[in-house]
């Protein structure tokens, strides 16, 4: 028996237009994006005369992933920061509550339509992806590593704004935290990090950084999913401890992706629960 | 079937229901009646376990609702006093839906939507979208949701309110058509009338407090033994009110439009009695007057009058 949750929310979102319009407009900036790559690229080889760079399918697949990336990370937040809080402005809420549902299940079915919606947006892509494969140069295994990197991801975004929509009683409060702590893990780590090494470059501690660089770096940033999928263009250690120059560190078999998925985990663990706690509190 | 053992429960410092108990046989049909922020609501709340009691316990079908909530849950049908609508879906899309929620085998949902919408006549409405509908036909479907699980207890909050005279007789033969079903039911309403028919018994709740409870004819008995008076003096007005007041049988006494009205609760000769106490304190009376005073009208000044007391 499928979850009811589920069921009713892939059933309506199906049925409106509002899932096809933003599949459209999804799918439209996608193919502006890789026409306007081609374009550039295509003047430069008229000067360079060559043939065509099986490199450039390469830079493309780089392109379709960071941008799918970006727009599921910009889409999903407010998709399950309204799943809560929506029933309960609907009050509905109140109607699952007082049966015995589990609120797991609540739980569970918010979740899964959330990744029903980014595996949608996925498989929607898979015809941009099919254009790098028939220049080769990627592996299938490097797309399903990449899908997995993203679904993770996406676990844990769903869980923030699954948390929020329970935290928060109005549904415009909990799209605006959503977002807020979305801009904390993407931009927020980031700027820590940057504080961070001036505020140790002007006190001198120079030996200290260089030394820890790299776990300065994933304790910054291991948390931020756009460093997580970064590493899988760095190269890992390896293009990192290149790119910073440095030279060894003890973590470097700890891959930024694993930092950045053990913390996705870990922390979506605890949203649920968390969650779970807001749902069955009664007062 | 429901028992309410000294029930209190506060919202921060104000106390909603204060000390409330009663309880409800196997199939006797229970109304609730009281104004508006009388606590009817946060009673039914409570009692389907959607919030917690400060004191006092609710049994269900012998399962306390806060310590077994699960089995507890599994005997209530609660409707809310607001529908709890998905527009986007469907008649049978919704019932199937709460179908999935109380994990009715897909094998015995087409049977069990079908009795249910025929219960609440809405048969030619199954493929009708839910926002299609009107005040009243949501209201039955929002009925046939909370009958889903085939609970024996329906707490059913308000449910007439904001129907139209037709939709309430419709309504109010369904409930009567649940009776026969054997269901208990917990039926609550700010209009007393409005119950008294399907009612087996009726509990009067004010600022949180059972004031009355009994069956349909003790409560009527009770309300009947009152009568409203509504006497005129020419300028003696705050002497002829002293007066009144003083006197033992009258209660909630409020002064307007140049009457003075006030309840009576005795015999004809005690009445005749009161307007010559009156005149013999040499007041002027113009006018005295027993108000044909409806359920209703009595009703509100019963609950108004124990609000004032406290
Ligand atoms: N969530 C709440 N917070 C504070 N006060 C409330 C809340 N809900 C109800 N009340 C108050 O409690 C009282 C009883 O409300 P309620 O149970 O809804 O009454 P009824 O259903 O009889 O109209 C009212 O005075 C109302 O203002
Ligand atoms: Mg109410």
């Amino acid at each position: 028996m499928i979850n009811p949750i589920l069921e009713r929310e892939l059933k309506t979102r199906m049925r409106t237009w509002k899932t096809p319009i933003m599949l459209m407009i999804y799918l439209l900036i996608i193919s502006i994006v890789v026409a306007l790559f081609f374009v550039i690229n295509e003047q430069r080889y008229m000067y360079g005369g060559g043939t065509f760079d099986p490199r450039m399918a390469i830079r493309i697949y780089n392109l379709i992933v960071v941008g799918q990336f970006i727009i599921l990370m910009l889409v999903l937040p407010a998709f399950t920061a309204t799943a809560i809080s929506g029933e309960r402005e609907r009050q509905t809420l109140d109607l699952m509550l007082c049966t015995d549902l589990s609120p797991w299940k609540i739980i569970f079915g918010k979740i899964s339509a959330a990744l029903a919606f980014v595996f949608l947006l996925i498989i929607a892509a898979t015809p941009f992806m099919s254009i790098v494969f028939l220049f080769g140069g990627i592996t299938i295994w490097e797309v399903v590593k990449v899908v997995l990197f993203y679904m993770v991801t996406a676990v844990l975004v769903s869980c923030i704004g699954l948390y929020c929509s329970a935290r928060f009683k109005r549904v415009v409060t909990s799209i605006i935290v959503s977002y807020l702590i979305m801009g904390i893990l993407f931009v927020g780590t980031v700027v820590a990090y940057g504080v961070f090494m001036m505020i140790m470059s002007t006190k001198g501690n120079n030996d200290f950084v260089n030394k820890y660089a790299y776990e300065i770096l994933l304790g910054f940033l291991g948390a931020n999913p756009g460093f997580g999928l970064a590493s899988f263009y760095l190269g890992d250690y390896l293009g990192i401890s290149y790119w910073l120059n440095i030279s060894t560190s003890i973590f470097k078999t700890v891959k930024p992706w694993m930092v950045s998925v053990t913390f996705d985990v870990v922390v979506s663990a605890i949203l649920v629960v968390l969650t779970k706690f807001r749902l069955t509190r009664i007062r | 079937m429901i028992k309410v053992e000294n029930l209190v429960k506060r919202y921060g410092k104000f106390t909603a229901v204060d000390d409330l108990s009663f309880s409800i046989g196997k199939g006797e049909i229970f109304g609730f009646v009281g104004s508006n922020g009388a606590g009817k609501t946060t009673t039914m709340k409570v009692a389907a376990g959607l919030l917690k009691a400060d004191a006092g316990t609710i049994f269900v079908n012998g399962h306390d609702v806060h310590k077994h909530r699960t089995e507890a849950k599994r005997s209530i049908g609660y409707m809310p006093d607001f529908f709890g609508v998905y527009d986007d879906l469907k008649v049978t899309e919704y019932m199937n839906f709460y179908c999935g929620v109380h994990k009715i085998p897909v094998a015995d949902r087409k049977k069990t939507i079908d009795s249910l919408v025929e219960v609440v006549n809405l048969s030619d409405k199954r493929e009708a979208y839910v926002d299609d509908l009107s005040r009243g036909m949501k209201q039955r479907l929002c009925l046939a949701r909370s009958l889903i699980h085939n609970p024996e207890l329906l707490i059913l909050d308000e449910p007439a309110s904001g129907l139209d005279p037709r939709a309430r007789v419709e309504f109010r033969e369904i409930i009567k058509e649940l009776k026969d079903m054997g269901k208990t039911i917990l039926i609550s309403s700010h209009i007393l009338h409005e119950l008294s028919e399907v009612c087996t018994s009726i509990g009067i709740i004010n600022g949180g407090k059972m004031i009355a409870i009994g069956t349909v004819s003790e409560i009527q008995e009770k309300l009947n033994h009152l009568s409203r008076v509504k006497v005129k003096v020419c300028s003696d007005f705050s002497l002829a009110a002293s007066i009144l007041k003083e006197q033992p049988l009258v209660t909630g006494l409020v002064e307007a439009n140049g009457f003075i009205e006030f309840s009576f609760s005795g015999e004809v000769q005690q009445k005749a009695d009161l307007l010559k106490s009156l005149v013999n304190k040499e007041v002027r009376v113009t006018h005295f007057e027993e108000t044909a005073g409806s359920l209703e009208s009595i009703f509100m000044h019963l609950t108004n009058e124990e609000g004032e007391e406290k």
